[in-house]
């Protein structure tokens, strides 16, 4: 039988930030806070990352905006947002009062909207870090710029001088070397990375002949990614000593544990989000579960464990 | 806290072509649907997503629910020949219910083809809480559109509600010869359901919800209507399943069928 005792410890630390276990929201996953924390208990969450918040609001793509595809779905919600004085004035208050980390995303469209946004938040209280979204498929700088390791350097070195945050950057797997992006964030001052993003993806009705997006491609999520996800993990760690946040088609304790092996200090979940409303947390004893069918006492035994 | 429900099937049958009638058992459901709100069922382990499904009918001293739905694609196939006794993972209630008709006011229940599905809980809920008009009890009326007779499914379940529908169907086979929204029209230049005098309430195709949006809009007849949506979430936080609404002030933005309707003033929808 289990005990209280002999449940393994799931804290980790990174950037400096006390987690209370290594199993996040991933951003655009869990609503305003309120929609996901009516499902499932926020206390145990390690963190909840918001979804992209910009300068101005944006209204977002038409419909239809998703597909579900093999093991995935497609999205191109296109960063649907209030923007960010209706963000701090309507979001941040309950975000505040969660009991877990608040890492807030930024997206802007030129390297001076996301130092604003950095600088702009700096003034706000309870939030924990800062996920810079330099990686969204669903427009086109995202792409364009965010597979620039210049101008990923660039823009993390503005935001890192616009706050005193911790700020993590999250990168595309759209580029064919996801290791000079890392090290483009990592030597211009980024105190971890997050990776990856979706994936750019097409969905076609063979019926009608026409795309079943709205706005014709979208970012592939969900298991269909999750090794090319691992594979970008164990690029980046070997590339970078700053800590690593996995983001992939995570449905299950043993996947996010398969991240840790690899080298991610945390791990964000997305899409099993919207398939089960308490994900995360159910993610999170499956975790222990495996811990302790491991003998380990720490989740910090686990990362970076993989032997080659 | 909201918790996933283990809901039993209970039964299947196949009531039209690719059309199912299924019964599952779960007493909160059974107890808590509204008229308008919708279940999300996971088909299987071998699928991503759930399916949304508007609740049919409740029985809440059995504790069973009902659902109505085509088999589109392989997740409601895979739902449709799961064997009775499977326990599938469900969200709900979920989403919002119709607003009740002001006394006195004729309600009017407009659908299409499987829009039927949520209507038919809505006269359920009418008829067990008549209003009286002038001392009489106000029954709704329904109206039912369909392509072709033979998909003019499930009627037994009308007829123990004692509402019998006045259907319509595009090739004349049944009833009325034209859509429902045709046939309303016909009925509204007969019958006393100008301003005050009626509400009416739709599900179904999209056009169709337009059309009944429309002649609603231009006959001063307040209207809601039921929509439907691709949803991977269901409770709020993918944004997937938008529609485009019109504010207070004109101003257009998009709102989440899940969990700000999917029951909408349809004067508040941009189609």
């Amino acid at each position: 039988m289990t005990t209280r005792a002999s449940r393994p410890d799931l804290s980790v630390t990174l950037a400096g930030v006390h987690f209370a276990t290594p199993i996040w929201t991933a951003s655009g996953t869990a609503g305003t806070g309120e929609e996901i924390a009516a499902w499932c208990d926020t206390g145990k969450l390690g963190g909840m990352v918001t979804k992209s918040v910009s300068l101005e609001p944006r209204p977002g793509h038409p419909y239809p905006r998703t597909v579900e595809t093999a093991s995935g779905m497609l999205n191109a919600i296109g960063l649907q947002n209030k923007g960010i004085e209706a963000f701090i004035a309507e979001e941040l208050p309950r975000l505040r009062q969660m009991p877990t980390r608040v890492i807030v995303n930024v997206v802007g469209w030129a390297i001076d909207e996301y130092a604003a946004l950095a600088h702009r938040l700096t003034r706000e209280e309870g939030i924990d870090a800062l996920e810079v979204n330099l990686s969204c498929p669903n427009v086109s700088r995202g792409i364009d710029n965010g597979a620039d390791p210049g101008w990923v350097g660039e823009c993390t070195a503005a935001v890192r001088a616009a706050t005193t945050t911790p700020i993590i950057i999250k990168l595309t797997p759209n580029t064919h070397d996801i290791a000079s992006l890392a090290r483009a964030a990592a030597d211009h001052g980024a105190d971890a990375i997050s990776a990856i993003n979706t994936l750019v993806g097409m969905a076609v009705n063979h019926n009608t002949f026409k795309p079943r997006l709205a706005n014709i491609t979208g970012g592939l999520s969900g298991p269909a990614i999750k090794p090319v996800a691992l594979a970008a993990v164990y690029k980046i760690k070997k590339a970078v000593d700053i800590p690593v946040i996995g983001i992939g088609g995570i449905m299950s304790g043993t996947d996010a544990a398969e991240f840790l092996i690899v080298g991610a200090s945390a791990v964000q979940v997305g899409t099993a989000n919207f398939r089960h409303p308490d994900a995360t947390t159910r993610i999170a004893d499956e975790l222990g579960a495996y811990l302790q069918s491991k003998g380990m006492t720490r989740v910090t035994d686990l990362i970076g464990r993989l032997e080659v | 806290m909201n918790r996933p429900r283990r809901a039993t099937l209970v039964w299947t049958r196949r009531v039209g072509p690719n059309v199912y009638h299924q019964r599952f058992s779960d007493s909160l459901i059974a107890r808590r649907a509204k008229a308008g709100q919708f279940v999300h069922l996971l088909p299987g382990s071998d699928h991503l997503f759930r399916r949304a499904l508007s609740v049919y009918a409740t029985d809440p001293r059995a504790e069973t629910f009902d659902v109505l739905h085509q088999v589109l694609g392989a997740g409601t196939r895979c739902l449709a020949h799961q064997p009775i006794g499977t326990v599938i993972d469900t969200l709900g209630p979920l989403g919002n219910s119709f607003t009740p008709p002001a006394r006195g006011t004729t309600p009017v229940l407009v659908g299409g083809g499987l829009g039927m599905a949520p209507l038919r809980l809505w006269a359920a809920e009418l008829m067990a809480a008549r209003s009286t008009r002038r001392g009489k009890p106000v029954a709704p009326i329904m109206i039912l559109g369909v392509r072709t007779r033979e998909l003019a499914v499930a009627p037994y379940q009308l007829r123990t509600l004692h509402v019998h529908p006045h259907w319509a169907t595009d090739d004349g086979s049944l009833g009325f010869h034209g859509t429902a929204v045709d046939l309303f029209a016909d009925m509204l230049r007969r019958n006393d359901w100008g301003p005050g005098h009626a509400m009416v309430y739709g599900c179904g195709p999209e056009p169709m919800m337009k059309a009944l949006a429309e002649l609603c809009i231009a006959q001063q007849v307040p209207c809601e209507v039921s929509l439907e949506r691709s949803m991977p979430c269901g409770y709020g936080v993918c944004m997937g399943c938008v529609v485009t609404s019109r504010g207070a002030s004109g101003y257009e933005t998009y709102r989440r069928v899940c969990r700000d309707g999917p029951v909408f003033d349809a004067a508040a929808i941009v189609f």
